[in-house]
């Protein structure tokens, strides 16, 4: 089951309803601060919690809902195939009143939810928290982030960041008259055993839960040539009983198979995000497999990382998660165009642009913008009779094409900079192997059409049947490379 | 399904929830429809009598001693009895022995003959908070319960039946029904009678090996082997309570279980640990049915709810 569209009404930053085209794709979203992909993300993951849990939708309302139309909050989620595996579609709403996931015998929605496969950027916060002037500890990263939803056989029907939070909360009791030590101390040992057992278990070598037997995979295509050994050395209370010792999970290294024997010199923030991803995908990988609906949404992960990291990532999130589907955002432009370059080759991909639009009465509202080709956003201009953005669109798509294409087959000669490249550069490395009529009409097209239209120039008007051709030699050049 | 904490109820209801006593339930009203379902399968009661242990430890103080000799047999008490297991040390008090030819030759009812055969003995006192206040596994002959356990004589069953009874008696769901029914801290034997016992071949076999894997497993320890044994347990006993809701949400697990392979009282401790292996292996793969659908049970809206009663 794959999502087709989302609609969101009146939901976080999405005042009145928005729809989203999602076409059973992979999403990858761009979108600058204020826009609404962080709303999307806790709406898809509002969606799938709401199936097993409580969500109070008034709550996470838009501010700026008149009284009138307030308490139609909604999310609605098309999925194609349905549950029942057949080629049509189904759409679950979630709404205050009704919550079409909880239908008693279709439990796709609510199986989907045991992934927890939504990850955040908040959840590797703990990265910047981390004291580097002495032993590295992830405690913290692990349980209280990117493993603070993992649940299995033996956290016992609770999520290990509920299983710390008791040892925190039975820890922190007062003891007097009505609470004597002797129970604190029962509940504490209790407690503190739940979790041992539980996280313990993920520092076994020879366990199926191993922490390390799925993240290994991952980290090793982050190509940074590290070995990594965690242990945990196993929570136990103070003799007071009034604090927990042992909350430690340290890393042993190894580096292009060399002991690294001051890890947290070595750990930049760059590698203890990788290490902390492939945990998480590992994770996730280590579940279930037989879930009919399978989201994997990473929110603005790629902050930490540097792009000799980002790019083995989005081939990781590809490779080892071929039948999930995945939702990406990032706030970084020049990152997404650059990623959406290679993921456009790969038709299970879609790309959207999410903006902050400025409203009259001062408030934003997220504008969401499908991003198709270069040149089918020409067509579009060209269909609302815009020829001048059209031309311009068009003399874009030409630069990409030809500039991919010169990238891709190493044919140009080297330049220093980037910058001293021009399109003539690219042009004259490829004209001569194109057919002779595609290379006429670019030429004639470029020079007649393009570069003129993209002017301001009264004496050259735009005409429609001549920038007609111009897109269609652009088309014939496309497809002859 | 919007939950409400007040719940009404008929006469008729009542006594078709509780066929003896008429104890009215503390439930909400999610969990009414539960309690209807399992309400209408048959009881221990009609199977089994449950005794409360036949050796009063405060009025038989002269024929019990604190030291085991060649004159005296032990003394299983409440303390001693856990899920799955006898441990060695009890959570409390110390060991007790009866000097059981005086204790035979004072008494000759029905119950004096007890200790002659295997029981399902259980603890006939727990916490009204604890998660699971059914605890009960297997006893050996020639040992004697005290009054702080419960039992079931296996004079008429053999053993498959009984270990299928242990795991049902085990089961989450067979707490969850005791639980809203019990309104202190004893078991006591009528609460036992009136819980459903899903009867018949189906699942016998299955839940009798794996009830046997779990009394060998914690000899040893609790491990994430016997952790997923004991949730295979509460799965398969669902599905045996609630079977038209389990199918179609197609989260059936015995279907797909395949042969469990039993372990004999007669093989080593290696050749059992490493048939557990095998089964835990097979069936702990994550793209195997029966691990797919034990971790989606909840999913299914009974099991939601009955889940959700028991954490709180």
């Amino acid at each position: 089951m794959k999502i087709q569209k989302i609609e969101l009404t009146n939901y976080k930053a999405f005042l009145g309803t928005h729809k989203i085209q999602v076409g059973g794709k992979n999403l990858f979203i761009y979108g600058e601060n204020g826009s609404g992909k962080s709303s999307l993300y806790y709406a898809l993951k509002d969606f799938f919690q709401s199936s097993m849990e409580d969500i109070d939708l008034n709550e996470l309302e838009n501010a700026f809902v008149p009284e009138s139309k307030q308490g139609r909050t909604a999310i609605r989620v098309t999925f194609k195939p349905n549950n029942e595996g057949q080629n049509k579609q189904k759409a679950y709403k979630f709404d205050v009143s009704n919550n079409d996931s909880r239908t008693s015998n279709d439990t796709s929605i609510r199986d989907g939810n045991k992934l927890k496969s939504f990850l955040t950027y908040k959840h590797l916060l703990g990265i910047h928290h981390l004291k580097k002037d002495e032993q590295i500890n992830l405690f913290d990263l692990l349980v209280n982030g990117v493993l603070k939803h993992f649940k299995y056989s033996l956290t016992g029907g609770k999520e290990l960041g509920e299983l710390w939070t008791d040892c925190e909360t039975t820890i922190a009791k007062r003891t007097g008259k009505e609470y004597q030590m002797t129970q604190k101390k029962s509940e504490v040992k209790a407690a503190i055993k739940v979790f041992n057992d539980a996280f313990g278990e993920l520092f076994k070598s020879d366990s199926p839960e191993y922490i390390l037997k799925h993240a290994r995979p991952i980290l090793e295509q982050f190509n940074h040539n590290i070995e990594i050994e965690l242990s945990f050395s196993q929570l136990r209370p103070n003799a007071e009983f009034t604090a927990i010792k042992g909350a430690e999970v340290h890393v042993a290294l190894r580096y292009a198979g060399k002991k690294i024997d001051k890890p947290h010199l070595f750990l930049n923030e760059a590698r203890l995000s990788a290490i902390a991803i492939s945990i998480y995908l590992g994770m996730i990988k280590r579940h279930i497999q037989g879930i009919p609906c399978k989201i994997l949404f990473l929110d603005d992960i790629f902050i930490g990382l540097d792009i000799s990291n980002r790019l083995p990532l989005l081939k990781i999130v590809e490779t080892e998660f071929p039948d999930y589907q995945i939702f990406i955002t990032t706030y970084d432009k020049p990152w997404f165009e650059y990623a959406k370059g290679s993921l456009e080759q790969n038709g299970d991909w879609k790309t959207l642009e999410f903006y902050a639009r400025d409203c009259h009465d001062g408030t934003q509202l997220p504008m969401v913008i499908d991003c198709p080709d270069l040149l089918t956003k020409a067509k579009e201009h060209f269909d609302s009779c815009d020829y001048k953005a059209a031309a311009v669109y068009a003399r874009s798509a030409f630069e990409k094409i030809i500039q991919k294409h010169c990238v891709r087959r190493k044919q140009i000669i080297y330049k220093p900079r980037l910058k001293d490249y021009t399109t003539e550069d690219f042009w004259n490395a490829i004209r001569d192997d194109l057919q002779q009529s595609v290379r006429d009409d670019v030429e004639t097209y470029r020079n007649l059409v393009l570069n003129t239209f993209s002017h301001y120039n009264t004496e050259k008007p735009e005409n429609r049947s001549e920038l007609t051709n111009a897109i269609a030699a652009i088309e014939r050049l496309k497809k002859s490379l | 399904m919007q939950n409400k904490k007040s719940c009404t109820f008929s006469n008729s209801e009542i006594q078709q929830f509780d066929t003896e006593s008429f104890v009215i339930p503390s439930i909400n009203s999610n969990e009414k429809q539960a309690l209807a379902l399992a309400s209408k399968l048959s009881r221990f009661g009609d199977y089994i009598n449950c005794y409360q242990g036949e050796i009063n430890l405060s009025s038989n103080k002269d024929i019990i001693t604190t030291h085991a000799s060649e004159i005296t047999l032990p003394i299983i008490k409440g303390a001693g009895v856990q899920k799955w297991h006898l441990p060695k040390t009890m959570s409390q008090g110390e060991d007790s022995y009866l000097f059981y030819k005086r204790y035979l030759k004072g008494n000759h009812g029905k119950k004096s003959k007890h200790h002659k055969f295997h029981r399902i003995v259980m603890q006939g006192i727990t916490g009204v908070d604890e998660r699971f206040r059914i605890k009960s596994t297997l006893l050996d002959s020639n040992l004697f319960c005290g009054h702080s356990t419960n039992y079931i004589s296996m004079m008429e069953i053999d053993r498959a039946l009984a270990l299928h009874y242990i795991a049902i008696l085990n089961s989450e769901c067979s707490n969850w029904f005791f639980k809203k029914f019990s309104t202190n801290s004893n078991v006591n034997s009528y609460e036992i009678h009136n819980l459903p016992c899903p009867h018949g071949s189906d699942g016998i076999p299955q839940l009798s090996a794996l009830a046997d894997y779990l009394m060998d497993l914690h000899k040893i320890q609790k491990s994430l082997m016997s952790s997923y044994f004991e949730q295979l347990i509460d799965g398969l006993v669902y599905e045996l309570y609630f079977p038209n809701e389990i199918q179609s949400s197609r989260k059936e697990i015995l279907p797909h279980l395949g042969d469990l392979k039993a372990i004999e009282g007669n093989m080593s401790d290696e050749e059992k640990l490493s048939i557990m292996q095998r089964e835990f292996d097979r069936l702990y793969d994550p793209n195997h049915l029966v691990r797919n659908h034990l971790e989606t049970l909840d999913s299914v809206p009974v099991i939601k709810t009955i889940r959700e009663a028991l954490t709180k």
